[in-house]
């Protein structure tokens, strides 16, 4: 092949690859967004309810768990299938990236939750103890104990649920999310373009390694220990 | 003052029932320093957690100047927790903000303005001498260090009480002993009350003016430190006064000189001081002497006051060592 038909076939394909990574990653984007503003305080809820914390309440505790455990045990696949009909009523439609980022969104949440959950029973209880002796009150000790000591820990989590999602929304894509995963399908195993699949995956491994290294500069950022 | 009534401890685990404090009365005054000691696990950190509430007593009545702070709800308990300081063994600082803002952080969660934040810390950071270590962070600092800043924290808010569960214990000597002095320093110039839990020896007795020997949840002595430890009653008393009195810093007269001899092998056999009495003018009293043997050798060590001339004194004190003694001059009242 000439140089110059080279660059114009890597140019189509690219612009193929465009449009579908940006919604790619509009949809990984809000998904994060969305499933991190619901799990975050599902995840400090689990946590500070727990035996002999903050505020140990383990009727909520259990009942919380327990959700989250059910959640967290259905296929992603299916869930997706299941919740479509409530993108409907929160998006308006059940096609689309923006209609993926609802199921997404929910789907993430309980891992999201776990994660934080971890992330926050890192921190040593003798600092939680040293706050509470020094009088401040509960929301004190979240937001300016536990989460500051955790955060690179939290940084970490929310890396890997970002991948996650990424993994995910590529599911959601084979269903009429759009995205790289639709794009993969369509071109790669029904017209069977294999340069194009390849090309997605290439694109899909640079991603995730691309935020992966951000994810871990930002968490060492943030580690003074 | 803090008054603590009829206070029981009860932990419950599971069905099990376990009474780590009986019945403790106590009465602490104000600006004394005042040591819990006793064996592990005799109860002391449980003690000296009720005293801010970490630990809720099971019945009973912490009065501090007469507020029961039992009966007070969690608002004001939290507000009531801002007169009482705490340092802990383990220091529990803030591990990812900087020793600027470990102190600040009592300051800013009582909503402090952060003009007067900035004064109040650096005024604390040089009361314990760490001014040059602003914005480091705690792993990079030694532990006497960090046990600096928590106790730099600890004073933030002008607490009247400051409550230490072996804030040395995790420490080496020589920096056990400056923090120490740092705190004896906070009780004479600032007055405020300092209660101590410990096991170690050294503590007590640099430290404290007055002791609660802690066993089995129960108070077995309690006293000015001379009295609890010039005649132990207790087995834990009995077991941590075995070298008090062989200390060079514990002072005990303040008239005569104070001397610390120290024998080894036969020596300790031979009638030298007696000798010394005879041949010079001279009175001794012995404050108290100890034999060890270690690894094999008798190691024997008196404290003796002498008094008479000075003269008299200085020939005795030759006669000593020409016989090949020790001699540790603890203090020299003829000056
Ligand atoms: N949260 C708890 N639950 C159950 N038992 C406890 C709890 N805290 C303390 N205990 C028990 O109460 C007793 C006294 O404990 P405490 O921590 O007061 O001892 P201590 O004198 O401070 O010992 P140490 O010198 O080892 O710190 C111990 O037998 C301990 O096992
Ligand atoms: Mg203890």
């Amino acid at each position: 092949m000439e140089s110059a038909n080279l660059y114009s076939y890597l140019f189509d394909l690219l612009k193929t690859l465009y449009p579908s990574l940006i919604e790619t990653i509009y949809m990984v984007f809000f998904s994060t967004l969305f499933s991190v503003i619901l799990g975050l305080p599902l995840g400090i809820i689990l946590v500070i309810t727990s035996k002999g914390h903050i505020c140990e309440n383990l009727k909520v505790n259990k009942i919380l768990s327990t959700i989250v455990n059910i959640a967290r045990s259905i296929p992603f696949i299916i869930l997706i299938i299941a919740i479509f009909p409530l993108s409907r009523i929160i998006v308006g439609t059940t096609i689309g990236s923006t209609a993926a980022i609802v199921p997404l969104s929910i789907a993430a949440c309980p891992f999201v939750a776990r994660i934080i959950e971890n992330a926050l029973f890192e921190v040593n209880w003798g600092i939680i103890e040293a706050s509470l002796s020094m009088g401040a009150t509960t929301l004190q000790i979240i937001f300016k104990v536990m989460i500051k000591e955790a955060m690179p820990s939290l940084i970490l989590g929310i890396t890997l649920t970002i991948i996650n999602i990424l993994g995910y929304s590529a599911m959601a894509g084979a269903i009429g999310g759009g995205g790289l995963g639709d794009l993969a399908i369509r071109y790669g195993y029904q017209r069977f373009q294999t340069d194009v699949l390849i090309a997605t995956i290439l694109v899909l491994i640079i991603l995730v390694e691309i935020i992966q290294y951000a994810g871990n500069i930002l968490s060492k950022k943030f580690d003074k220990r | 003052m803090i008054k603590i009534v009829n206070l029981s401890k009860t932990y419950k685990h599971g069905n099990q029932n376990f009474e780590a404090l009986k019945n403790i009365n106590l009465t602490i005054d104000d600006g004394d320093i005042f040591g819990i000691m006793g064996l592990s696990g005799a109860g002391k950190s449980s003690l000296l957690r009720c005293i801010n509430l970490l630990e809720i007593p099971t019945s009973g009545e912490v009065l501090i100047d007469d507020t029961d702070i039992t009966k007070l709800n969690g608002k004001q308990l939290r507000n009531f927790r801002k007169n009482i300081g705490m340092i802990f063994q383990q220091f529990n600082l803030l591990m990812n903000q900087t020793v600027f803002e470990n102190v600040a952080f009592p300051l800013k969660i009582s909503n402090i303005h952060k003009s007067d934040i900035e004064k109040k810390v650096n005024h604390l950071l040089q009361i314990v001498e760490l001014e040059d270590k602003k914005n480091s962070y705690p792993s990079q600092l030694s532990g006497g260090q960090k046990q600096r800043v928590a106790i730099a924290r600890a004073l933030a808010t002008n607490p009247k009480i400051i409550l230490c569960d072996e804030a040395t214990s995790a420490l080496d000597p020589q920096t056990t002993q400056s923090i120490l002095n740092l705190l004896k320093s906070i009780n004479d110039e600032l007055k405020i009350t300092i209660i101590v839990v410990t096991h170690e020896m050294s503590v007590i007795k640099n430290l404290c003016k007055n002791v609660a020997v802690i066993e089995d949840g129960q108070i077995a002595e309690i006293g000015s430190v001379v009295e609890v430890f010039s005649n132990p009653t207790s087995k834990t008393s009995k077991k941590f006064s075995e070298d008090i009195f062989l200390s060079s810093s514990t002072k005990i007269v303040s008239y005569g000189k104070l001397l610390k001899i120290t024998f080894i092998g036969d020596d300790a056999q031979k009638p030298i001081i007696s000798n010394m009495v005879k041949n010079f003018n001279v009175d001794a009293n012995i404050i108290s002497g100890n034999i060890d043997i270690v690894q094999n050798t008798q190691l024997g060590s008196l404290i003796i006051n002498l008094s008479g001339d000075e003269k008299e004194i200085k020939k005795a004190e030759n006669y000593l060592k020409e016989h090949k003694l020790t001699v540790e001059v603890i203090e020299n009242g003829i000056c």
